[in-house]
């Protein structure tokens, strides 16, 4: 046991990047020639100003927009929303009524919907990392599927399932009950916890197929049964279980979409809800948005500190030069049919219900029951020729590209900086920000931009920062860097330290090392994280519509721009269309990362992709 | 650590200061992780804003105009008035809602010239914060007598047509005898069959709000009202979109929605019809000028407004959103409404004053999400 969770005590003073000691001897060592001596020292200017360099970036794109949303909770006049510099009073009417009942059923269906995904994303990842199991691409894409769904397609499905005259009903199966159980808190945690499973599946996935049966094989070797591998490699995998919960608790109690579809209907009072109405209404309720705010970010603060006890008490690493790719079990004939039941029931309830949604939004004539002979594609003749679509798909493609790369990057530092023994002072402010930008529903920090780069001082220097694509950016930026940043904490936390004291031993820079000997073991995850946060730019509805410049038509605001022109079936059509590009993306990249990356990086994580 | 993203992406933030036309940017992220080399994104304008500068001379007077509307027909009148006048103009083309919180966020430095959405209470607020320009009445157009009873006294904002609020659109073919009164809504026979927008987040169902309170004798007595209908199975849905979808599957059998969308689904669905329940609310659509701006812009703001009253920018309008905001009432002498709209003249009509009902949309939205939704 102890063998393999290795300690790694000596792992810090290697990782350190600004670690200018290390470098002055490497450039003594370099001396060579003067190109080489040039390279060095740029390579150390770039090491000492990296890390200011990197708060600077976050301050800009992170904490300045969130502070600035949320000190409007005690100081409203301060953006010219009330009169009070200072007041509680938002604070006290918000803690109490259904704000608060918000709150804590917010609370209830975010640890209900973060254990279910994360047992089912748990599924998933053994099935599709360690068995020999049939039609896995299929599956790994049908993953996306789920991400991708917007709300409004979920509910509608289920509602074609369940209602009266829907497909249940027409096989008389109709059950008041069960319409009433769904569209309420049960269907609600349900549709956040199905939402969640992509989340806790790329959280996990990763590490149980990186956990090398080598592990396994030691247990065996010393008599043990399956129950001790179980009971062994179980708690290694802990710190990727755990960035499933949290990343799916917090995405669930910040969801906005499901909130907005669901909740009205179930007289089921949650805190995003809440906030939505708050911001809706006219003159916006900035302060109580503001203090829901606060409450959003003590829960998952709370979720996080939780988190944090557990796995950092003991070190996880398992990733190390040793590693060796896991062995995938052999299953049988019933083992396969069991595991494939497992699926095919999971896809089912997760894919093939917002399908049935899709169809009768989009394909079936209107004021008709779902039956075959009632689908058409009448929706979708001409949706190309709806104007300026084409250059909305090419500015979201391009925005989502370069905001997925900005986002990896940033959120490898970011997780490689939390996931380090010695955390400190910086370190925790780090995982502060971090807590607040997940908590924070996207359209509060859209918010939260238009208060910080808004204001009148910044435009009387001459920084006319709001308005611009790069605003929009940077939006984009700060939506998506919490999300990747922990869904990479796992994998990151299994890193094992000696790689990289192997690497600089050898006489590698920090930079160097780290990518010649951690960038190939991360690649999925990384790759994952990418996928991710380009999928979610592609389609990202709150900032573009407050953020994107006069002029600039992001995709997901011309749809609406149809949808609220009354034209219901093509505004649904050109949703659909959009989501079936995003998913058309990420299988493209998928498959040119399995042909184009080098063997090394897709053999270790490999079979995830 | 540090990859030569994070510094050119720096530098593209530095380098885009000198922004305020905001029409075109060059976002460059070069040599970051994997391989990925170089993300160039050049982001334009509308062809037709960027390109309306035909002299210097010309264009040192004319500073871009920021138009904020949520009307089906806005893009066509914003084109038609570039065309007519070549002021150089910016459309943000949002839900009334999504607009409304941007001018909130905003109010510490306002971005828009004009605003341009439907119902006069919002329009009532902003004026009462000072907001809005007021004492300017387009000449390029005459108002009817409808038109005259929806400017309001300190003439802050500009009435442009109007629409009904809450009308009642139904499938003909499974209701045979549509209500005609807000009270047979109460009754068992349309039991869990009515649906109607929150007004906390549908712009334009506040009106219906305030109306059905206001002819209901008071704020008490209308949120009676409500509570009885919430008891006999209201359905509430966020937008216009989800209810008439709840319509079209038949979860609902009357969806109180803005007539212009009900009538326009008509022309897809002739089984669809429209009913107006006495008395409907009068959803005016309005614009309102930015007292805050600059002189220049204020002066384009005013031509903007004197475009939509004139014949150009009446034809405009009622050709802009044909199965949509262009079914609405004119309040122009002159202008004939299409076809299919009906004369407002055979339907009973309400307009409570904005000025009352406009302070009180926060409370009561807040009131019917926390009473009626939840």
């Amino acid at each position: 046991m102890k063998a393999i969770v290795t300690p790694t005590e000596s792992q810090e003073t290697t990782t350190k990047p600004v670690d200018g000691s290390s470098g002055k001897k490497l450039s003594i060592r370099s001396k060579h020639g003067l190109f080489e001596y040039l390279r060095v020292t740029l390579l150390n200017a770039l090491e000492h100003v990296g890390w200011p360099v990197f708060w600077v970036v976050l301050a800009l794109v992170l904490i300045i927009p969130s502070a600035a949303f949320l000190v409007l909770a005690v100081s409203p006049h301060l953006f010219g929303q009330g009169s009070a510099w200072f007041s509680l009073s938002s604070f006290s009417s918000a803690l109490s009524g259904v704000t608060l009942q918000g709150m804590r059923n917010s609370v209830v269906v975010g640890v209900v919907a973060a254990i279910f995904a994360t047992f089912v994303g748990s599924f998933l990842g053994f099935g599709l990392q360690r068995t020999n199991m049939k039609g896995k691409a299929v599956f790994s894409v049908a993953i996306w599927g789920i991400l991708l769904l917007p709300s409004y397609i979920i509910a509608v499905g289920w509602q074609v399932l369940l209602d009266r005259g829907g497909v249940l009903s027409s096989i008389n199966l109709f059950s008041p009950k069960l319409l009433n159980l769904f569209f309420g808190p049960v269907g609600y945690a349900l549709i956040l916890g199905i939402k969640g499973v992509p989340f806790a599946y790329f959280a996990v996935a990763g590490p149980i197929s990186s956990l090398g049966s080598s592990y396994e094989e030691a247990i065996r070797t010393h008599g043990g049964g399956r129950i001790e591998v179980l009971r062994t490699l179980g708690p290694v995998l802990l710190p990727a279980v755990f960035s499933a919960l949290v990343v799916v608790f917090a995405e669930s109690v910040a969801d906005f979409g499901t909130a907005a579809v669901i909740a009205p209907n179930a007289h089921f009072p949650v805190a995003t809800y809440n906030l939505y109405v708050a911001l809706s209404s006219y003159p916006a309720n900035f302060s109580e948005a503001a203090v829901i705010g606060w409450m959003l970010v003590t829960v998952v603060g709370v979720a996080l500190a939780v988190q944090h006890h557990f796995t950092k008490r003991r070190r996880f690493a398992t990733l190390g030069g040793k590693a060796t790719a896991a062995r995938i079990k052999q299953v049988g004939f019933w083992g396969q049919s069991a595991i494939l039941f497992g699926f095919f029931a999971f896809f089912a309830i997760a894919l093939g219900v917002p399908t049935l949604g899709a169809l009768s939004s989009s394909m079936l004539k209107p004021l008709s029951s779902m039956s075959l002979g009632n689908l058409s594609f009448f929706a979708y003749r001409g949706i190309f020729s709806v104007t300026g679509f084409g250059s909305s798909l090419v500015f979201s493609f391009k925005m989502a590209v370069l905001n997925a790369t900005l986002a990896v990057v940033l959120a490898a530092i970011v997780a490689r900086r939390l996931t380090s023994s010695k955390v400190g002072l910086i370190g925790k402010l780090l995982d502060v920000t971090v807590i607040i930008a997940i908590a924070l529903p996207g359209l509060v920090l859209a918010a939260g931009y238009i208060f910080a780069y808004n204001l009148p001082i910044l435009q009387s220097i001459g920084l006319h920062l709001y308005g611009t694509v790069t605003v929009l950016a940077m939006a984009y930026l700060a939506g998506a860097l919490p999300s990747s940043s922990r869904v990479l904490l796992g994998p990151m936390a299994q890193i094992q330290g000696s790689l990289l004291e192997a690497a600089r031993v050898n006489g590698s820079r920090a930079f160097v090392s780290w990518r010649k000997a951690v960038l190939p073991l991360l690649a999925p995850s990384l790759l994952w994280a990418w996928l991710l946060t380009f999928a979610g730019t592609f389609l990202e509805l709150p900032a573009s519509e407050l953020l994107a410049p006069p002029g600039v038509t992001p995709v997901s605001v011309a749809i609406v721009q149809i949808l609220n022109k009354s034209n219901l079936y093509q505004g649904t059509a050109l949703s659909i269309v959009a989501l079936l590009i995003d998913l058309g993306m990420i299988v493209l990249v998928m498959m040119v990362f399995k042909v184009l990356a080098p063997k090394g990086w897709r053999r270790v994580g490999g079979r995830v992709i | 650590m540090l990859s030569l993203g994070h510094i050119s992406w720096i530098v593209s933030i530095a380098m885009n200061q000198n922004s305020k036309l905001r029409r075109s940017f060059k976002l460059k992220a070069m040599g970051l992780v994997g391989g990925i080399s170089a993300v160039t994104l050049s982001a334009c304008g509308s062809s037709a804003s960027s390109s309306a500068t035909p002299s210097s001379a010309a264009a040192a007077k004319k500073v871009p105009l920021v138009v904020y509307a949520a009307e089906g027909y806005d893009a066509a009148i914003v084109k038609g008035f570039q065309q007519a006048t070549g002021i150089p103009t910016e459309l943000e083309d949002h839900s009334t809602g999504t607009l409304l919180a941007k001018i909130s966020a905003e109010a510490n430095n306002p971005q828009w010239g004009v605003f341009w959405s439907d119902g006069s209470e919002s329009y009532a607020a902003l004026d009462q914060q000072k907001m809005l320009l007021r004492g300017f009445e387009p000449n390029t157009g005459t108002l009817t007598p409808l038109g005259k009873s929806l400017v309001p006294a300190d003439k802050s904002y500009i009435p442009t047509g109007t629409t009904i609020a809450g009308a009642i659109v139904y499938n003909s073919n499974v209701v045979k005898s549509p209500p005609t009164t807000w009270n047979q809504l109460l009754s068992p026979t349309w039991k869990g069959a009515v649906g109607m927008n929150n007004p906390a987040i549908s712009g334009p169902t506040y009106p219906v709000v305030a109306s059905i309170m206001d002819q209901k004798g008071g704020v008490s007595q209308g949120e009676a009202y409500f509570k009885a209908l919430a008891a006999n199975g209201l359905h509430v849905y966020s937008t216009n979109k989800v209810t008439l979808g709840a319509l079209l599957q038949g979860t609902i059998k009357l969806a109180l929605v803005q007539n212009s969308a009900g009538i326009g689904f008509e022309y897809t669905n002739p089984s669809l019809k429209v009913a107006y329940l006495d008395k409907s609310a009068l959803l005016p659509g309005i614009i309102g000028i930015d007292a805050k701006q600059p002189a220049a812009e204020i002066a384009e703001a005013k031509k903007f407004a004197d475009f939509v009253y004139s014949k150009a920018g009446q034809a405009l309008m009622l050709s802009g959103d044909p199965h949509g905001d262009s079914l609405f009432f004119p309040i122009i002498v002159g202008t004939k409404a299409h076809k299919v709209v009906p004369s407002l003249a055979s339907i009973p009509t309400d307009y409570p004053n904005p000025v009352v009902w406009g302070p009180r949309e926060a409370s009561l939205n807040q009131w019917f999400t926390s009473n009626i939704v939840q």
